[in-house]
């Protein structure tokens, strides 16, 4: 009886730790997160519906109708092949946010399983794992995702894993502090008093703790990820053409810089939303999630 | 203090080594024959063999990787380049000042504007300048070094014809590279400085002050900033290593002949031994940055110096301690809490 | 002459979730080394009345609202910054709740309490520093650790580093808030006897801010029970502990847990005290009064002179002749 009593307390202390109509609540206040939730929003859909909302296709050349400015047939302009460039970053964008969510999932994956290691384990193991990670964090992320990408070759699939080894230090280490802090608190405590085990008690009771700091943290980086992608494709790594991709587009359009602005211009806009719709949520939900404003 | 310093350096000498194997690991994996590049189309096994040994490509993996992480730690010979007859050394030498100042404007830039701009807001919350500047973080924060480049180039090269779109010919060439490279950074920092003040004004150490009588000022710079500049400090550790990456990018962009520009085309060349040196002396440079960085830390925070003293915990470092992340706003709800404690 | 006199304070807070009515209506004097206790629940008002003596709310939501506060003849409210700076920390300073966090990390202790002795005396820097350390010797510290950082010393240590701080320039008032609830049990009999001595020692008025009845039958000459931002019980303390009137009071005491009654269970106050945005009408205490009637709810009752210098805030005492 006892072990099932303790057993609820600390179930009914994680619900009151996250409760996500009170996140929602004070999320909704943010009038500037939610500018971020609805740019996200209309993105991804934009994005993932790019078959239907497209009006031409992605390919198509257009020989007769080459480096057009923008008008009501071609909203973005057309390139130097007569390809609608707004269909153009419409596709790019499912590439760009595909690949960056991949890269998200293995930072995270990777990451959050030796966080979690770490921080639980604690002593020589913790240790070990802490200077594996400043060794990752001594090569800048850009640097490493860019030697890891000359090293693994062009395609979506190397390019998310070029850019997800530089996430995976940082995130160890959020996952870890998250960890540690957890660790002392009392459910835990409890949660072992009453018998349960190890394996148990980081799934239940650590892993939804952790949540809240990574949560925000991954949206941050989403947002991060699209413009190191971009960069990479703009220096001629990552994804190759034909496939398109906001950095690749860009890249295309220095050659025309001169004289057609459109080319160079519309996919770092999209590029730069992309951003801002995520860094502003992730900046919205970190307060949201902040304990110390909760009553 | 010395004890610290030295230290905090012993310890760089693992993580370098770290980098180098990895470093190696990684260029060693990278496609393409490195031999049958420089014989061109037309050669024999024997040409082959004799070129390969040469450039001691024969041996097994781990010889390689021990010979050139030996050669790099006992001469600092980081090898020779395929691309060209130079050494690598020499190659890079050259073009290290270049990128090197590139990077050292920047973080000067962050440091001078972002951190008074950041406090100013913070100490005008809620006023049109606050609003302004705020407004302007968030945006710039999210603006890509390389798009903004490009339109930077655009706008103020080739219709403004105000500044040169590429070289370093002169004062005016400096401008766009340095800032179009550091923004972002610059926006972050400011952004971070913010929140982090207004979190430190509305601890109890700051009432404290106050009600000892000092000036506000006084309460401002000797209470407050040195300790909102705390996870400042951090960041602009963090920062460092985007700005300094973000260089290859840029450097490509205004046909400057720095390690980033060098680093695009020895990719395009295949030229390993040219990348492993260059992501060698980057990492180098970081590291040494963030060696001052956290000097710098330990002079202001005495925690961390207690920690290292303390023997037991030697390789603590301020990164494993997690900081609270930093609320964005103070804003008129922060006082409710107060209000509600009261 | 009062040192202090506080009439009618009323202070509210303006938040985004509404306006906070943190004290209504407050009035008490202090004499020259008096202490007066403040008793009350978390909530009740107490530290933003304390905090409003030195004119400390957080800006821009607190706002005194009405009433004066006369400190040595000088109106409190219309001070300009310069005379409240110089009040700050010299004549009137303050101990804080939690010592944990109100020491600034990044400076020495010595340095914390030399600041305060340079910005309102004319001694150098040196000289500075050695006063810190004597007044650290006298809260019981080595002269030697002034150096040392506030992380470096216990909880209760460092609340003497913050004693000493509040009493280094021999201020004419001093505010203790709960300075004892953020240490351990053992030690708070310690710093409360310490800081009661270093009081006498100089002749310093203190205003103790409490919830624990106990401590302030120790040390007070007056009591202030504070219920929901005002002022229910107020009287000398022997009065106060001799005839207990308000129902609140009452139930304070009840909930104190007591070695000379065999008592097998205390007996807590029902109930919760009223969200400060939206007070009841009438009685504040009202919906949690064992005594409440219908006209409580209704009707707000006076504070009323029972007995001379004994005030009382309740509508049981409404026909019983007071002191007019």
């Amino acid at each position: 009886m006892s072990r099932r009593r303790i057993n609820d307390a600390a179930i009914a202390a994680l619900k009151r730790q996250s409760n996500f109509a009170d996140i929602w609540r004070r999320l909704k206040k943010n009038k500037l997160a939610m500018v971020g939730l609805v740019i996200v929003c209309i993105l991804v859909i934009a994005c993932v519906f790019a078959n239907l909302i497209a009006p031409y296709d992605y390919a198509a050349q257009d020989y007769s109708a080459r480096l057009q400015f923008p008008s009501w047939q071609h909203l973005c302009g057309t390139d130097n092949f007569g390809r609608d460039i707004f269909s153009r970053i419409l596709y790019g964008g499912r590439i760009s946010l595909l690949v960056s969510l991949m890269s998200c999932v293995i930072s995270l994956v990777f990451g959050g399983l030796l966080g979690i290691v770490s921080g639980y384990a604690g002593g020589k193991t913790d240790n070990i794992i802490m200077r594996l990670c400043d060794l990752l964090m001594a090569i800048p992320a850009t640097l490493l995702a860019i030697v890891i990408s000359a090293t693994l070759g062009g395609g979506v699939f190397q390019t998310a894993i070029a850019i997800s080894i530089g996430g995976i230090a940082p995130t160890a280490r959020l996952v870890r502090a998250t960890a540690l802090t957890i660790r002392g608190q009392q459910y835990i405590e409890a949660a072992r008093a009453a018998g349960s085990s190890q394996f148990h008690i980081i799934m239940t009771h650590a892993v939804p703790n952790c949540l809240a700091p990574i949560i925000v943290d991954m949206s941050l980086r989403i947002g991060g990820n699209i413009m190191m992608i971009s960069a990479m494709s703009f220096i001629g790594l990552g994804v190759q053409p034909p496939t398109p991709e906001w950095g690749q587009i860009l890249n295309s359009g220095r050659e025309f810089i001169r004289n057609f602005w459109p080319l160079c211009t519309f996919p770092g806009l999209a590029i730069m939303l992309t951003m801002f719709g995520f860094n502003v949520l992730g900046d919205g939900l970190r307060d949201a999630l902040d304990p110390k404003l909760k009553q | 203090m010395i004890k610290f310093i030295i230290k905090r350096i012993l310890w760089m000498i693992p993580i370098f080594l770290g980098v180098l194997v990895i470093v190696f690991c990684l260029s060693y994996f990278m496609p393409g024959d490195p031999v049958q590049d420089k014989l061109g189309s037309s050669y024999t096994q024997e040409d082959y063999d004799a070129l390969a040994h040469e450039m001691g490509l024969d041996r097994p993996f781990l010889v390689q990787m021990g010979d050139y992480i030996w050669g790099v730690v006992t001469r600092f010979d980081l090898g020779n380049a395929y691309s060209s007859n130079q050494t690598v050394l020499q190659m890079i030498s050259a073009r290290v000042p270049v990128s090197l100042a590139i990077g050292l404007l920047g973080t000067l830039l962050v440091i001078v504007l972002g951190i008074p701009i950041g406090v100013f807001s913070a100490l005008k919350q809620n006023t049109v300048a606050d609003y302004t500047i705020t407004t302007f973080s968030i945006i710039l924060a999210s603006l890509p070094g390389f798009w903004l480049a490009l339109m930077c180039i655009i706008v103020f090269c080739l219709n403004l014809r105000w500044l040169p779109a590429s070289g370093l010919g002169s004062f005016k060439a400096w401008i766009l590279p340095v800032v179009t490279n550091s923004l972002m950074s610059l926006a972050s920092v400011t952004r971070m400085t913010r929140s982090s003040m207004l979190e430190v004004i509305r601890q109890d150490y700051i009432w404290t002050a106050k009600a000892k009588g000092l000036p506000s000022g006084k309460v401002i710079f000797k209470h407050a900033l040195k300790n909102s500049l705390i996870p400042v400090i951090t960041m602009v550790g963090g920062q460092l290593g985007i700005i300094v990456g973000g260089s290859v990018i840029t450097e490509t962009i205004f046909n400057i002949p720095g390690m980033g520009m060098l680093m695009v085309t020895a990719i395009n060349k295949r030229d390993y031994p040219l990348i492993l040196g260059i992501t060698v002396i980057i990492s180098i440079f970081v590291m040494v940055m963030n060696l001052l960085v956290d000097i710098v830390y330990s002079l202001i925070d005495p925690r961390i110096k207690s920690q290292f003293k303390s023997g037991k915990k030697m390789f603590i470092k301020k990164n494993d301690i997690s900081f609270p992340p930093v609320k964005g706003q103070g804003g008129p709800g922060s006082g409710l809490k107060e209000a509600k404690e009261a | 002459m009062n040192l202090l006199e506080v009439k009618d304070l009323t202070i509210v807070y303006d938040t985004s979730e509404g306006t906070v009515h943190a004290v209504n209506g407050v009035s008490f004097e202090i004499n020259n080394g008096e202490t007066l206790g403040i008793v009350g629940e978390t909530g009740a008002g107490k530290t933003t009345t304390a905090r409003s003596l030195m004119r400390l709310l957080p800006e821009p939501q607190g706002i005194i609202k009405e009433g004066s506060i006369t400190f040595d003849g000088k109106d409190v409210r219309n001070m300009s910054e310069k005379e409240l700076r110089h009040m700050r920390g010299f004549d009137i300073s303050m101990i804080f709740q939690d010592p944990m966090t109100a020491l600034n990390p990044l400076l020495t202790v010595e340095d914390q309490i030399a600041e305060s002795i340079r910005e309102h005396t004319k001694l150098s820097k040196h000289e500075s520093v050695i006063e810190a350390r004597k007044m650290l010797e006298k809260v019981g510290i080595m002269a030697e650790r002034g150096s040392e950082y506030p992380h470096q010393f216990s909880g209760g240590m460092q609340q003497r580093v913050v004693i000493a701080i509040a009493l280094t320039c021999n201020p004419k008032l001093l505010i203790a808030d709960e300075p004892t609830s953020a240490l351990d049990v053992t030690i708070q009999a310690q710093v409360l006897k310490m800081i009661a001595d270093l009081q006498q020692e100089s002749g310093t008025a203190m205003i103790l801010i409490t919830h624990d009845l106990g401590v302030v039958a120790e040390t007070c000459d007056k009591v202030a029970i504070m219920y929901a931002g005002e002022i229910v019980e107020y009287g000398k303390a022997e009065d106060v502990y001799g005839r207990i009137l308000h129902p609140y009071t009452q139930g304070l005491f009840d909930s104190l847990p007591s070695l000379d009654k065999n008592v097998r269970r205390l007996k807590p106050i029902k109930g919760l005290m009223p969200d400060p945005t939206d007070l009841p009408k009438g009685c504040k205490f009202c919906p949690r009064c064992e005594f409440a009637s219908e006209k409580c709810k209704e009707t707000e009752p006076p504070l009323k002179e029972l007995t001379p210098g004994h005030f009382v805030r309740c509508l049981r005492y409404e026909k019983e002749s007071g002191v007019s």
